[in-house]
């Protein structure tokens, strides 16, 4: 057959292929599967009933991706235990085929690969084993056992059946994505991305008021347990449904709503956020249409936190989920982030871990595009960089990332026209930005700043030298002088600004001391400035080791001397004759005065240092990782 | 707001060191005294200056 129509084998009703590497394709007006042969059509089968509409994709739509013009021509509805997806099958313009996954809201676009090694045996995989592929890291990320639910639409292959497959989903940290298709006796290896729905460009899509066909039939339903009626918000996907009079779970994929889970507990969670309600994030507007409680216990402890289940009919789903009055805005991640020891690495930034710890469901309400249950479990496994936080939900043939992002509470109030104001938020989140960091840097910035010119002053006030020498005398000290030995030195001149001056003396004391009373008089003005000082120095041998106490030297520095003539009036006090030289400086550089400076500046600095560590030490006290030391002193206080 | 005063107070602290050192500014205890006779010159003993140790106490005054 190498025509582009022909007629149904089964109705006679026209059959046109849009793409014409087409072997298999679907009559849209009796359903029968048809297959391509050289010169007719052949039915092969019957398409049981209409495959659930997943998304705003429909056959006949075009799109471009990679600067590659495509056209939706057929599709595969999968079925496994969570629920279905479906697989698109994408009409090249330039004759090649592909396909687009659409899976609640994730999306990856695929190409058949034939030019591989050897693939794995099915079993031999499990979610988080890594797979080295041509140099890149994949990683297993789900195991899925489903089966065909249903075809429309142009195929590349004529085979189908109802039977269970395996299908194992790998995904590399750039948002590479295979799959390998055990269907056949052969593996298939499909390779691709996960991409965006921008990422698609696609046009022709369902008009947003279109009744889409749906499995059961139907968008709104009565309870089976009390009778309430409940309308469906997203009546395409939803597989779960929580009766919101009482509580009951349902299934909404069945016409009359089979019950799956009964609720017993008394406890009820009221949601902050009512189901239904809209708001904008990101530029795009979405709607709650699910709430799930989850717990975790630590040491006995409880925790919980609160997720509301976001939907946009296009970009998919993403959660709000909110823990003590912290939210975060959290969405399905496309690549696998590198996982090497206690961090986790995705798009260059590195995410420490935080906790790990076995989550349960504890409460229900809503919709759900998958099966939920109270009591369900996975292992939740958190990394953070704040204000961000990956995070990834294990179980045992699915391993889920997906990313976070502190957002104010006031700003999701404002988001979703919540009345009210929101609750305070309590103690310090995982991904709290810390208020007290930006102010560290800052006073760390201006410490830094200041020290250098701190410290550059002191190096060039030294290393201008120890001032200038302006007299230098020698004199001797005997016991029993008249007048406490007191001496004159000669006059010298104090020239410049005003500035200090330093006295030296240098005794020649061994085993004992002196004490000098030193005036600097003006010999024009007749004022002087007197100081004080001892002049110690003993050593010796004791118990073989020697020791020494004091210095025959000592320094006195006199503050504000105004240029003029001096004169320096020593007097002597000892108990042994001793001879010593006196040195004048002046303008002598103070390094105390640059050390007590530094201390000063650092103070503040360092005060600014503690308390944003003190943030991060009780940010990490609920870690799996707690800091060892520090007062913790963060709160509600912060600015 | 407290990054502006931890700014000002660094700056203040900057330029307080300069002008001390400038100035010889220090924190030595001196003992200023005027009318200093002009014979201490030549007769040095004659002067009781504020830290006499003689007596082994302070004095003050001549």
């Amino acid at each position: 057959l190498t025509a582009r129509s022909a007629n149904c084998p089964n109705c006679g009703a026209p059959v046109t292929f849009r793409w014409a590497g087409a072997v298999q394709t679907t009559c849209p007006f009796c359903r029968s599967i048809l297959v391509r042969h050289d010169l007719d059509l052949e039915k092969v089968g019957q398409v049981a009933e209409v495959p659930p509409v997943t998304s705003p994709i429909r056959i006949g739509a075009g799109g471009r991706f990679r600067d590659r013009a495509f056209e939706v021509v057929g599709r595969i509805v999968y079925e496994y235990e969570r629920g279905t997806w479906s697989e698109w099958h994408l009409g090249f313009a330039d004759g090649g085929s592909g396909w687009l996954s659409d899976a609640v809201g994730e999306y990856a676009v695929s190409f058949r690969n034939d030019r591989h090694g050897p693939l794995p045996a099915a079993d031999t995989l499990t979610p988080g084993q890594p797979m080295n592929r041509g140099g890149t890291l994949f990683q297993v990320t789900t195991l899925t056992r489903a089966h065909y639910r249903a075809v429309e639409g142009e195929l590349p292959f004529e085979y189908w059946n109802g039977s269970d497959s395996v299908f194992v989903d790998l995904r590399a940290p750039d948002a590479r994505f295979s799959t390998l298709d055990y269907s056949d006796p052969e593996p298939v290896l499909y390779d691709g991305e996960m991409v965006g729905w921008d990422d698609l460009n696609l046009w022709g899509l369902a008009d947003e008021t279109e009744e889409a066909p749906r499995v059961g039939g139907t968008k709104g339903l009565n309870c089976r347990n009390c009778g309430n009626a409940i309308t469906l918000r997203d009546p395409e996907n939803t597989v779960n449904v929580v009766c919101d009079a009482c509580g009951t779970l349902l299934d909404a994929t069945s016409p009359n709503g089979k019950v799956l889970q009964t609720y017993a507990s008394k406890v009820t969670v009221k949601p902050l956020i009512a189901m239904g309600a809209e708001g904008t994030l990101h530029g795009h507007p979405w709607q709650v249409i699910g709430f799930q409680q989850r717990t975790i216990r630590v040491e006995g402890q409880s925790y919980s936190w609160r997720e509301y289940l976001l939907r946009n009919p296009q970009q998919g789903y993403r959660y709000l989920t909110e823990y003590d009055g912290h939210w975060s805005d959290v969405a399905p991640l496309r690549g696998v982030p590198k996982v090497r020891s206690g961090a986790a690495e995705y798009q260059g930034t590195t995410f420490k871990h935080f906790q790990t710890a076995g989550a349960a469901t504890s409460f229900v309400l809503g919709e759900f595009p998958w099966q939920v249950r109270v009591g369900d479990k996975v292992t939740a496994t958190d990394y953070v960089a704040p204000p961000r936080m990956l995070s990834l939900e294990k179980t045992d043939d699915e391993e889920t990332w997906s990313a976070g992002e502190y957002v104010a509470p006031e700003r999701v109030w404002e988001a979703f026209k919540v009345p009210g104001r929101p609750p305070a938020p309590r103690g310090v989140f995982a991904t709290q930005p810390n208020p007290r960091a930006a102010n560290a840097r800052w006073f760390r910035a201006i410490f830094a700043l200041s020290a250098v010119l701190l410290v550059g002053g002191c190096f060039a006030r030294v290393g201008g030298g120890t001032g200038r020498l302006v007299m230098q005398d020698a004199f001797r000290f005997q016991p029993g002088m008249p007048d406490s030995g007191a001496v004159a030195t000669q006059e010298f001149t104090l020239d410049g600004r005003t500035s200090n001056v330093e006295v030296e003396i240098q005794t020649g004391l061994d085993n004992g001391w002196g004490f000098f009373d030193v005036a600097l008089i003006d010999a024009e003005h007749g004022t002087a400035k007197e100081v004080g000082r001892e002049v110690s120095y003993y050593h010796g041998v004791e118990d073989g080791e020697s020791w020494s106490e004091g210095d025959s030297k000592e320094s006195v520095t006199i503050p504000e001397v105004p240029p003029g003539r001096y004169f320096l009036r020593i007097g002597a006090e000892g108990e042994a004759p001793f001879s010593y030289d006196v040195r004048v400086r002046r303008d002598v550089p103070d390094v105390v005065a640059f050390v007590i400076a530094l201390v000063l500046l650092a103070l503040p600095w360092l005060y600014a240092e503690i308390r944003a560590y003190s943030f991060e030490f009780d940010r990490w006290a609920e870690s799996d990782h707690p800091m060892r030391s520090a007062t913790s002193t963060a709160g509600e206080d912060d600015d | 707001m407290g990054r502006l005063i931890f700014a000002v107070y660094a700056a203040a602290l900057l330029g307080g060191l300069a002008w001390t050192e400038y100035r010889g500014w220090g924190m030595e205890p001196t003992s200023e005294a005027r009318d200093v006779p002009r014979s201490v010159r030549n007769n040095p003993g004659a002067y009781r200056p504020l830290y006499y140790y003689g007596s082994g106490r302070y004095l003050h005054g001549k």
